[in-house]
């Protein structure tokens, strides 16, 4: 277990800067995940940690030493951090069990130590020990690399997209096979993700990568309602935007008076409602703005309702996401109210015009 | 390289009897040599072929021959894989131009390389020798598979061992070298069977192997049961190198274990060697390119009094010769293609046994080094088949039946370029079988059999042994003027010849691998210089 800190952290590729002034910091035992778009530098971000490529700028520190600034550079066999490849990167020369001690020494690879144990904590079966990576799954190969990077007990585990390459259905196993693994072996741990379910379900913080800058790091609730800036809203999860006009922690906007989380606006905004805190009535005795429903998709368990609302100058579109057996079915006009605090963003004044974004 | 899977997995149909026919005709035409041999070898009886095989000589050749091979082909992996690794791996200053260098060497056949060396200082005719032209002729059959694996190989599975605490070496050698070992091994036991079944380079050289001593067995005028029983011996060799290639190829195929985008191969920084790995090519480009090639445009400008010679070199024997190379190679690379579409139709469309049974046998012809052949062919035309002997057609079988198993490998690939659905298609709006073939499925796998074309052709214009042996009274080639001039020590005769061939050969493989990249040229060499 061991604690990361990175300061200033900046690199380059040829003149075009990958990662600019990153600074944060892993406390011991605790899983962070980095969120960003491809080309946002996560990748990046990680093979620095790694030691993969030498950095450009700023430095990190393992555990009070510095492994890597302008004039240090740690080898990577040497910094004793664990990395999990994209795609697993098992070696299809060896089998299950020399993959797994592969990093281990002569005498321990011999004795394959800790196979059965790490096998166990990856919730594979003792018999693949001797199966080739060729005979696995996806996510089994998966949760082999996670055995592997574990088996030399090292100081930081590194997951670089370790699901991507997963179909659906075995993506949610695999991940909470592997979190429950890292959970077990009490490591510390940085996952880089470009999926906003996997980073806020697996990271006990998270943290929001735009070009190469990381702009917000929090723990997921906070990063979902309360996100620091409209792209890191529209990034983390689907959200309405909808223009208002704030003061006094209260904002005017086409879905009525809304309370906000933080007063610390006033004047023309831009205000981030999720589709979830709308609610949809069928009558107009329970309150509420009066809408038309535009049309619906049916998810199974959930379903989204695109509905017209009027506002202060023109009809603004917005979304609602309900439980499906909420649906409203009878009529299509209805009635809105928007359940807990809203987020607001300072908006250029400019002609206010229908913006509704899914992510 | 052949799996089961590129084989059609639609329902099998009857193949078109006349196909059949023709396949089996010819896959029975590439055997005729091994059976020949071998009849000949059984006619001598037990007693006489146990005396003659229970000599010193035979173990003589025995150990010089696996002596030899062992010491290049080891020699070849190092070479090859050094040289690949730098190339692909490192960030040794002008990798590009040192990639395309290390591969010219296969355009230059080993005897006039063997010429060359032999023509500097006739001390090279010594074990020494003959290790070091055929090194630098075959270590690209090493260096072309290795660096396409290298190239191939997932950069994550390194980077994972590194971060599991290995250094760079020992990444090297617990994770790359393994994976290369297919790679690796196949080439060299392609070194191996192409060393087995060299003639020209080892006669140059006086090393005494198998080839040449079945060629000095058949000029004693020995009965044919000598030069046979000697001959059994070089293909039992050569069919030992080919199953075991064939095992490793189909063994070995690790594969990715997973699939998807990845970056580029991981480079290493050299260091301080990164001064001297540039020197270590220069010196291999030395030896294996500039020193061939500088000693024949010396002994080019050598007048040709300057030694004595048998073939006088004129520009009109030089023109003359080379027209015949040219003529020779066309109609070698004609009738090879012809024989070798009916194999190639029936292994692409359809199943069975039968199928898989004649598509071996041709493979297995590679078996049959050029000398072997072409004294199977002499010994068959003169006591069944009079009027061929000496004709030009049978010097053409004889290169068809040498390089069938080369030009099969890249029909075969052309025509499954062309997909069975497509000529589905075309019999679904009415055209015959006949007219799908040549509306279809030729005009698709046209690029393929060129290729294949041009590459027998380049074999067939450096051939020597056969043509050797087989070219009717009168007609000279490039190679047998060469062979001529320099057996008889005329170097300054030999070189406008030597000059010819290499320039030929280079040109048309630098062709063919710009039009079809580099590893066309590798399968050239790879099965076919004898």
């Amino acid at each position: 277990m061991a604690n990361l800190q990175i300061t200033r952290l900046a690199k380059f590729f040829g003149k075009s800067p990958v990662l600019r002034d990153v600074s944060f910091s892993v406390a011991p035992g605790e899983l962070v995940a980095i969120l960003g778009a491809s080309g946002s530098g996560k990748t990046t971000l990680l093979r620095l940690i790694a030691g993969f490529e030498s950095v450009d700028g700023g430095e990190i520190r393992l555990n009070d030493e510095i492994i890597a600034s302008q004039s240090v550079f740690k080898r990577p066999e040497q910094r004793g951090i664990g990395y999990v490849a994209q795609e697993g990167a098992l070696f299809p020369h060896l089998s299950v069990a020399d993959n797994i001690t592969f990093g281990l020494g002569r005498a321990q690879r011999k004795a394959r130590y800790r196979v059965a144990e790490l096998l166990a904590l990856a919730g594979l079966p003792a018999h693949y020990a001797d199966r080739a990576p060729q005979q696995l799954s996806g996510g089994e190969q998966q949760r082999v690399a996670l055995a592997r990077a574990l088996a030399p007990d090292p100081k930081l585990l590194l997951l670089d997209e370790p699901f991507s390459a997963l179909d659906a259905g075995l993506r949610g196993e695999t991940r909470a096979a592997v979190a429950e693994a890292i959970r077990a072996a009490g490591a510390t741990a940085i996952l880089v993700t470009h999926d906003q379910d996997e980073a806020l379900s697996m990271g006990r913080r998270v943290g929001v990568l735009q070009h190469g800058t990381l702009v917000q790091m929090s723990p997921p609730e906070i990063l979902y309602h309360h996100p620091v800036s409209a792209f890191v809203a529209d990034f983390v999860g689907d959200a309405v935007f909808t223009p208002g006009l704030a003061g006094n922690g209260k904002v005017h906007c086409a879905l009525g008076e809304l309370c906000l989380a933080a007063d610390n606006v006033a004047g023309p905004v831009k205000v981030m409602i999720r589709p979830e805190q709308i609610k949809i009535n069928a009558d107009s005795a329970c309150g509420g703005v009066p809408a038309v429903i535009k049309h619906m998709t049916f998810y199974g368990h959930d379903a989204v309702v695109t509905l017209d609302v009027k506002g202060a100058l023109q009809t603004e579109e917005v979304t609602a996401r309900v439980f499906s057996h909420t649906m409203p079915r009878h009529s299509r006009a209805v009635w809105l109210q928007v359940e807990g605090n809203v987020v607001a963003y300072p908006a250029p004044v400019t002609v206010p015009g229908p913006e509704t974004v899914s992510a | 390289m052949r799996t089961a899977d590129d084989r059609v997995e639609a329902t099998p149909k009857r193949p078109n009897p006349g196909l059949l026919v023709a396949g089996a005709a010819v896959s029975a035409l590439v055997l005729l040599p091994i059976v020949v041999t071998a009849a000949n070898a059984e006619a001598a009886g037990w007693q006489l072929a146990v005396a003659l095989l229970w000599r010193p000589l035979v173990g003589e050749l025995l150990l010089n021959t696996l002596s030899l091979i062992a010491c290049v082909t080891a020699a070849c992996a190092i070479i090859g894989t050094a040289a690949a690794w730098a190339v692909e791996r490192s960030d040794l200053p002008g990798r590009r131009l040192w990639g395309v260098l290390v591969v010219v060497p296969l355009a230059i056949p080993a005897f006039i390389s063997s010429y060359a060396w032999l023509s500097l200082n006739s001390a090279f005719a010594t074990f020494g020798g003959a290790l070091l032209v055929v090194t630098m002729s075959y270590y690209p059959l090493v260096y072309l598979p290795v660096a396409a694996a290298l190239r191939e190989m997932d950069p994550a599975l390194e980077e994972t061992a590194r971060a599991l605490g290995n250094n760079t070496r020992a990444v090297f050698l617990r994770v790359v070298l393994p994976q290369l070992r297919p790679a690796l091994l196949g080439g060299m036991l392609l070194v191996a069977l192409n060393t087995l079944v060299e003639f020209g380079a080892f006669a140059l050289l006086r090393f005494r192997t198998f080839t040449t001593a079945i060629y000095a067995a058949y000029q004693a005028g020995f009965s044919g049961a000598e030069p046979a029983l000697l001959a059994m011996i070089l293909i039992t060799l050569c069919i030992v190198c080919l199953a075991a290639e064939h095992i490793v190829r189909g063994k070995a195929q690790y594969g990715r274990v997973a699939r998807g985008t990845r970056r580029g191969a991981v480079r290493y920084r050299l260091g301080p060697w990164r001064a001297v790995a540039p020197a270590a090519f220069a010196l291999l480009g030395l030896v294996s390119l500039a020193v061939p090639l500088g000693m024949i445009t010396y002994w080019l400008t050598q007048p040709s009094a300057a030694a004595t010679t048998v073939a006088a070199s004129s520009l009109a024997t030089l023109g003359q010769a080379a027209w015949t190379s040219v003529r020779l190679g066309v109609g070698g690379a004609a009738l090879t293609m012809l024989l070798a579409l009916p194999l190639g139709l029936l292994a692409t469309r359809y199943n069975g046994w039968l199928i898989v049974l004649l598509e071996r046998a041709a493979y297995l012809a590679q078996g049959a080094p050029g000398i072997v052949v072409a004294l199977a062919l002499i010994s068959f035309t003169v006591h069944a088949l009079r009027p061929l002997y000496q004709s030009t057609l049978l010097l053409l079988l004889a290169y068809a039946i040498l390089f069938l198993p080369l030009a099969l490998v890249s029909v075969r690939a052309a025509l499954l370029q062309a997909q069975i659905r497509l000529e589905e298609a075309g019999r679904s709006l009415g055209l015959g079988w006949f007219a799908v073939m040549l509306r279809v499925t030729l005009p698709l796998a046209a690029p393929g059999l060129g290729a294949a074309a041009a590459m027998v052709f380049i074999s067939v214009t450096t051939e020597l042994t056969a043509t050797l042996l087989l070219a009717p009274i009168g007609t000279q080639t490039l190679a047998t003027q060469i062979w001529a001039d320099t057996s008889t020590v005329a170097f300054a005769a030999a070189a406008p010849f030597a000059a010819a061939m290499a320039m030929m050969s280079m040109l048309a493989s630098w062709l063919l691998a710009r039009r079809f990249g580099a590893t066309s040229v590798f399968s050239v060499t790879g099965e076919g210089a004898a």
